[in-house]
Order: C-alpha cells, then structure tokens, then sequence
C-alpha cells in the first residue's frame, strides 16, 4: 500500500465523520440554546400582537369613549379573533385566545389542524402545572401568554418546536457545510503539504535507494527539508560517496590482484620452470656420469628454489600486512634497531659498505605494531646495501631514528646507485626493480615499506640522485 | 476720489435695495365664506407669518359672485395695490385668471378640485397661463367610495347628489360616476340645479332649488353625498340635510360634526404650508410655471360615531385609527 494511499484512507473518514460530528454536536448544543431563545421571540411576537391588535384598538375606544359601546368593542374584538386566525408570514407560530377562562376559544383551525376545544383547555391547564412545552394533537409547541384585563382574554402564542427543529436542523445543516468545507480545504491543503514534504522526498529517497542498489552512484541525493529527510538524505549520501570511494578501492584491489597474481604466478613459474629444467640436465648428467655437472645444477636448482622462498616470503610479508589483526603493543625500538643490526651482522658477515646507526630518542619505548617497524627498517636497509655503487669509495647506509614531537622519523641513508627521477612514480609499486643486474629480489620490497607506513598513516618520502638514495618515513609516535 | 466715488455708489445701491425691500401685498380672494374657504385663509395666513416673510395680507370674501371678485381684483390692480394674488375656490380662481392675464402678478390657486377641468393649469400650449401655479383641492375618489363601501359592508345603497352647476360640483360628480361603476351595490342618484350668482337673490335661489332637489330625491335613496362646491359647503347643508336622510358624505371635518358620517379631504395644514411655500418661491424669483400643481401631501379622515351608530354601522379599527383626533360623537 502507498503512504498516498494510507493517508487518504486515514484522512478521508475525518474528512467525513468531522463535519457529521461538528453538525450533531451543534445540533445537540444549540437546541438547548434555541429554545430558550425561542420563548424569548415567541414573547415578542405575542407582546407585539397584543399591542398592535388588542391594545390599539381598546386604546381608541378609550380615547374617544367608545370603550362603553357595546356593539364597538364585540366588534373590534371579532377583527382580532379574525386576525389572530390568519396566517401571518413573518411568524411561523399563531395565537389563540380564550375568553373568559375558557369559555370559549378561538384560534386558526386551518394551522391547529385536528385540535378541538377540549384538548385545547386541557393542554392549557397542563401548562398551570409548569409544563414547558404544549402538546396538541401530538405537535408540541413553546408557548408565550398574555392576559388582557379589559376584554378578559388570555393570548397565548405557540410556537411549533418542529419549526425549531428544522431551524435546528437547516443551522447543523450549514455548520455541516462550513466544517466539511472548512475540513476538505484543510485536507487539501494538508494533502499538498504532505505531498512536497513527505511523499515527494520518499519517493526521492526510494527511487535513489534504488539507483543505489544498482551501484548506480552517479547523481546526488539532496533534500532541503523537513529537516529529518534532510538529516537522512545527507546520510544517505555519504554513503554513495562512501560507497563510490570503496568500489573504487575494490576495483583498484582487484586490480592489483589481478596484477599481483599475474606477477606473481609469472615469477613462481620461473624459478620452477627452470629448476625443472636443470633436474632434466641432472639426471642425463648422472646417466652420463658427468657427476660434476650434475652437481652444478644441483647448485643451480638450490639457487632457484632459495629465489623461489624468497619470493613466497615477500609475497607472504605484502599479504600478511593486511592481516595483521593483533593490537598495538609498547615496544622498544633501539632494541628491535640492535636486533637488525645484529642479525645483519649474522647472516652478511661481509658486508660491502659501512652500517651505521643513530637513535636519537629520549624515549625508546613506542606502541604500536613490532613486525611493521622492522620489516619497514629492513627492507629499506637491505634495499641501502644491495643497490651499492661499486664505483665509489666508502660505500655506506645511515639508519636514523629520531623523535621531533609527536613524528618519529626513520631515515636510511645511502651514496648507492640511486634511482633514476623517471622511476619515483613507479617505485612503490609491485614486483618494480630498476637494476636487475645488481641485485636479486622479488620487487616487492618497497611495496611492503608503503603499505605498513599507510597502515600507519604514515608518510614516505625519497630523495634520490646519483649520488644516492634517502628514505625518510614519518609516523605518528603513539 | 475713486474711493469717495467708490463708497458713494454703494452708499446709493444699499439705499435702493432698502427703498425696494416694502413688504409685499397680497391679496386672498375667497369665492365664498364657506367653512372649508375660510378654513384655508386661516391657516394660509398663519403659515405665511409663520415663515417670517415681510407681507401685507388682505383678503376679500367674494360672497360667491363672479363680478364682485372681478371688480375687486381690477380694483387692486389699478391701484397697484398687489403683488400676489391667491385664490381661494375655483370661482375666485377663474376670474382671477381671466382679470391677471397679462398683468405681470402671479396668482396661486387653493381649494380648487379640478384645476385641469376648470383651464388653471398651465401646458406647454398655453404659455400666457405661465403666471398661474396651486394646490389641487383632491382626494382620490376611489378612496371616498372605498370608505364608503366598507362602511356600508357591500351592502346595497342608494346615494343621492345634489348639486348646483357650479365647475368643481360638476367635475366631482363625473368623477364619482365614472368610479361607481366599479361598485355595483352602489346607486347614484343625481339632481343638479344651476348655479345663478350674479346677485345674492340670484345665489339665494340656486340654493333653494337645491334644497327642494334634496327632498323631491328622498324616496330614492338611502343617504345623501355631499359634492366639491358652494352647496355643500354651506354651513346649513348637513344639519337640514341629515333630517331627511342621513349625510353619508360630509365636504369637510365640519360637516362630520355636524352629522355627515365621514368626510376624507386634503390636509387643510398641509395645503397651507404647500401654499406658503409657493408664494416664497414666487417671491424669491422662481417662476410660477415652474412650480408644480400637485395636491396637499396629507389628508384629513373624520368620523361621525353618532352618526355611524345610529346607522348601525360599526366603523373599523383601520379606518378609525387614521382619523386621528377627527373621531366626532
């Protein structure tokens, strides 16, 4: 179901139930107020009878003594009788007079249709008792009495309550009308509101959510207001642009997968297309019994192989670093410094050039990741000395460590081969190496110094000449 | 000397004006000194005074004869004794018009009934009337015989008229027969002598044929019905009237009390006042041509109680009601 359509099934019946209740509650309420109003308009019209027709006429026969004349005054009073059993359209109720406390009657008979003279005494004796209403021939009236002394008449005018109920009812009638107009402008106006303001960004919303889903991230989501939809559509689009941002990492991930897995499977194969080669040679050399040969090549696989766990061991560093899941720990790093050194020391007895170190840091002890720092200082020493220049006299690599407020910078110093400028760009990237034919190695050296320093958040910078090469790699000290 | 000049020239205009400003004369010729006339002249002469204008009233009772009005009227006029002349009656107002014609004195008629009939009214044609402007003495006929007939609760009823030849009579009489014929339970019965007034023995006898028409016309009728003119206006109409039959119709509040049961006739007030207007226009530059001939804006209803009681008749309360303080017992 539609929000449009729920809220016009909630809004409809208010629409039409309102003005129903509006029209029975002022019904109810101003009947009360009705008929104590309408006695007071009946009063009127009887006041204003008696003065007009009863009191007028007996005041001109005073006036010109004629009040003494018999034939005068039965006559006047036959004109008010006739008068008051005439309609009158400006009054919806009549008059009817009794004379001489009931000795007779006279009213319009053509209006109290099917009333006699008995029911009539009798209904307005009920009214001695307190009655409010009078009951003829089953209409009931509001009535108003008058007595006139002189004629002993007493005048009363009735009122048909039925009369009040229509007014009643044409009053709840027009208040039905005013509050269902009143209700149908408001439901209009309420409709449009909810339209520009509810529906309208829903369905932005929606139809974004499902250019969404399609990872069709193109084309902004901008909502001015209310402020909840403006709040979530903000949300919202961060989360494009967020999604926008990852994609494009995965797709540059897998990029480098694809690339890393090409590279890689191209240089496994290598080692191993050769070794396989080389056990050929090795058996037909042992059939010969040229054993020296096959020793050779015996040599020569072991030298494959030793390139081929060297290879898996890189591959396995670069894949590790994202895997390294374990939390920082408080190290010291002039120790991990002199165990490098030390291993260095181990397994390159004769080192070509000068190994010095400086750790300048009146705090050796750092958090943070123990395998990041030392597969950052090793590679790039290793990298000082492989890439020496054997032209120079003195060849060196400096390994400085120092803190400068929060920044710990490690540098590595070299007067090596250098790279050449048109390679800075390339330099970071996988299975590189730009002197082959100086040193072995898998390429992937430099790619695992940037990851770990982005893993850190860190920054590394080179400087590079003939002269030689400078790493310098800055990390927040935590 | 320009300003001596100056003040001497408004010196000589202010002396002028105040030379010129007399009080006006004027003059009210009454046909006869019959109670509706006078009646009139009363109350002319106090509307006039009232308004606080400067003016010299004479008034003239022409006793009914044609001549001794005319004589009067020249009379004033070689004298230039007059500045306006008003006529009260249809007699006066005919030989006014016939002596002021071409006089430069405008005259204003009062009292007259049929001032059309009698050649008072000016037209378009008859531009040497252009002096001549007045009230119409007139109440609706219909409303006479509707009276008459409400009174009489539609019953059958012979009304007898007497009349002398006089102008106003005849025209009245017309009217009231055109109109009867809307009411078929109402007889007219209708006896005319000349009117003779060249001298008083003359109009004395015009007066006794009438009379005489009067009895010969009592088998005929229920009631008698009193006509604009000389004859019913007398003084003596009603009472020696009323003893041979009842006087249904009286021509003034006068006859009423003397006996006529009712009477509906222009507000005598209120004809004065719409005179005395007149003759302010008049003298303040407006042209009496240009002044409507409309009747008084009010009329007068009385009521004879005694009257209508021994005649069995119970007036309405409506009819009662409007007759004011004119309700007579």
């Amino acid at each position: 179901m539609k929000l449009r359509d729920l809220i016009f099934i909630t809004s409809f019946p208010l629409v039409v139930i309102g003005p129903i209740l509006v029209g029975v509650i002022s019904y109810q309420f101003l009947k009360e107020i009705t008929f104590d109003k309408l006695q007071v308009v009946n009063a009127l019209h009887t006041k204003d009878f008696v003065e007009l027709h009863v009191n007028a006429r007996h005041d001109i026969l005073v006036k010109n003594k004629m009040d003494g004349l018999k034939n005068y005054v039965k006559a006047y009073k036959d004109e008010v009788v006739v008068e008051a059993q005439s309609e009158d359209e400006s009054y919806k109720g009549s008059f009817v007079i009794v004379e001489n406390q009931g000795e007779r009657f006279f009213y319009n008979k053509g209006y109290f249709v099917g009333v006699t003279d008995l029911e009539l005494n009798s209904s307005l004796a009920g009214l001695q008792r307190g009655d409010r209403i009078l009951n003829l021939s089953g209409e009931k009236y509001v009535f108003s009495k008058l007595q006139f002394a002189p004629w002993k008449w007493d005048i009363y005018g009735l009122y048909p309550v039925e009369e009040t109920s229509e007014l009643l009812r044409e009053v709840a009638f027009a208040a039905f009308l005013v509050c269902g107009l009143i209700l149908v402008v408001l439901f209009t106006v309420t409709s449009l509101m909810y339209r520009y303001f509810v529906i309208k960004p829903l369905s932005e919303i929606s139809s974004f959510s499902e250019r969404l889903s399609h990872l069709h991230l193109e084309g902004r989501l901008r909502i001015k207001s209310p402020e909840e939809f403006r709040v979530l559509s903000k949300h919202l689009d961060r989360m494009r642009i967020s999604l926008t941002e990852n994609i494009g990492r995965i797709e540059k991930a897998n990029e480098e997968l694809s690339q890393f897995s090409y590279r890689t499977s191209h240089d496994l194969k290598s080692p191993l297309t050769a070794s396989k080669k080389l056990t050929e040679y090795i058996l037909q050399d042992i059939e010969s019994g040229d054993f020296e040969e096959a020793k050779s090549s015996v040599k020569r696989v072991q030298s494959q192989v030793t390139k081929l766990e060297s290879l898996v061991d890189d591959v396995l560093s670069l894949t590790k670093i994202d895997l390294i899941t374990e939390n920082e720990v408080e190290f010291n790093i002039k120790a991990l410094i002199d165990d490098i050194v030390d291993k260095r020391k181990t397994f390159f007895e004769e080192d070509c050039c000068t190994f010095s170190v400086i750790v300048d840091l009146t705090d050796p002890i750092i958090s943070g990741h123990k395998i990041r720092y030392q597969q950052i200082i090793e590679n790039l020493v290793s990298n000082g000395f492989k890439y020496k220049d054997e032209t120079k006299q003195n060849p060196y690599v400096k390994l400085h460590v120092v803190s400068a407020g929060e920044r710990l910078s490690i540098t590595v110093e070299d007067n090596g081969v250098g790279i050449p400028d048109k390679h800075h760009s390339e330099i970071y990237q996988m299975f590189k190496r730009f002197h082959p034919s100086l040193a072995s190695g898998s390429g992937l050296g430099l790619a695992i110094v940037k990851k770990h320093v982005e893993r850190m958040q860190g920054s590394i910078h080179l400087t590079s000449s003939q002269q030689g090469s400078t790493f310098r790699v800055d990390i927040k000290r935590k | 000397m320009n300003l001596v000049t100056y003040f001497l020239y408004v010196f000589a205009l202010l002396t002028y004006s105040l030379a010129n400003a007399q009080s006006k004369k004027v003059l009210i010729i009454e046909t006869l000194p019959v109670p509706i006339v006078t009646t009139h002249t009363q109350y002319i002469s106090a509307e006039l005074s009232r308004l606080n204008m400067d003016i010299k009233l004479e008034i003239y009772n022409g006793d009914g004869q044609s001549e001794r009005i005319a004589n009067h009227i020249s009379k004033k006029l070689n004298c230039n004794c007059i500045d306006l002349v008003i006529t009260n009656g249809t007699l006066a107002s005919k030989i006014g018009k016939r002596v002021l014609k071409g006089k430069s004195i405008p005259m204003v008629f009062v009292t007259v009934a049929d001032p059309h009939g009698a050649g008072l009214v000016p037209s378009k044609d008859s531009t040497d009337l252009n002096f001549i402007a007045g009230s119409i003495y007139s109440v609706k006929r219909g409303t006479k015989l509707e009276i008459a007939n409400q009174l009489l609760k539609g019953k059958q009823t012979d009304i007898g008229i007497v009349a002398t030849t006089y102008p106003s009579a005849l025209t009245d009489i017309a009217k009231l027969e055109s109109i009867s014929n809307k009411y078929k339970n109402i007889n007219l019965v209708k006896r005319v002598v000349d009117y003779k007034d060249t001298n008083d023995v003359e109009l004395t006898d015009t007066y006794l044929q009438a009379k005489n028409a009067v009895v010969s016309i009592q088998p005929e009728v229920d009631f008698y019905w009193s006509v604009n003119g000389p004859f019913s206006e007398k003084q003596s109409f009603v009472p020696e009237t009323s003893k041979i039959k009842p006087v249904l119709y009286g021509a003034n509040v006068n006859s009423v009390m003397q006996g006529a049961l009712f009477t509906v006739i222009p507000d005598v007030q209120s004809a004065a006042e719409q005179v005395a207007q007149i003759v302010k226009a008049i003298f303040s530059g407006v042209s009496p041509h240009s002044i409507a001939v409309k009747p008084a804006p009010r009329s007068t209803v009385a009521f004879n109680v005694k009257t209508a009681t021994r005649l069995g008749i119970v007036i309405p309360y409506d009819l009662l009601s409007i007759a004011g303080d004119n309700i007579f017992q």
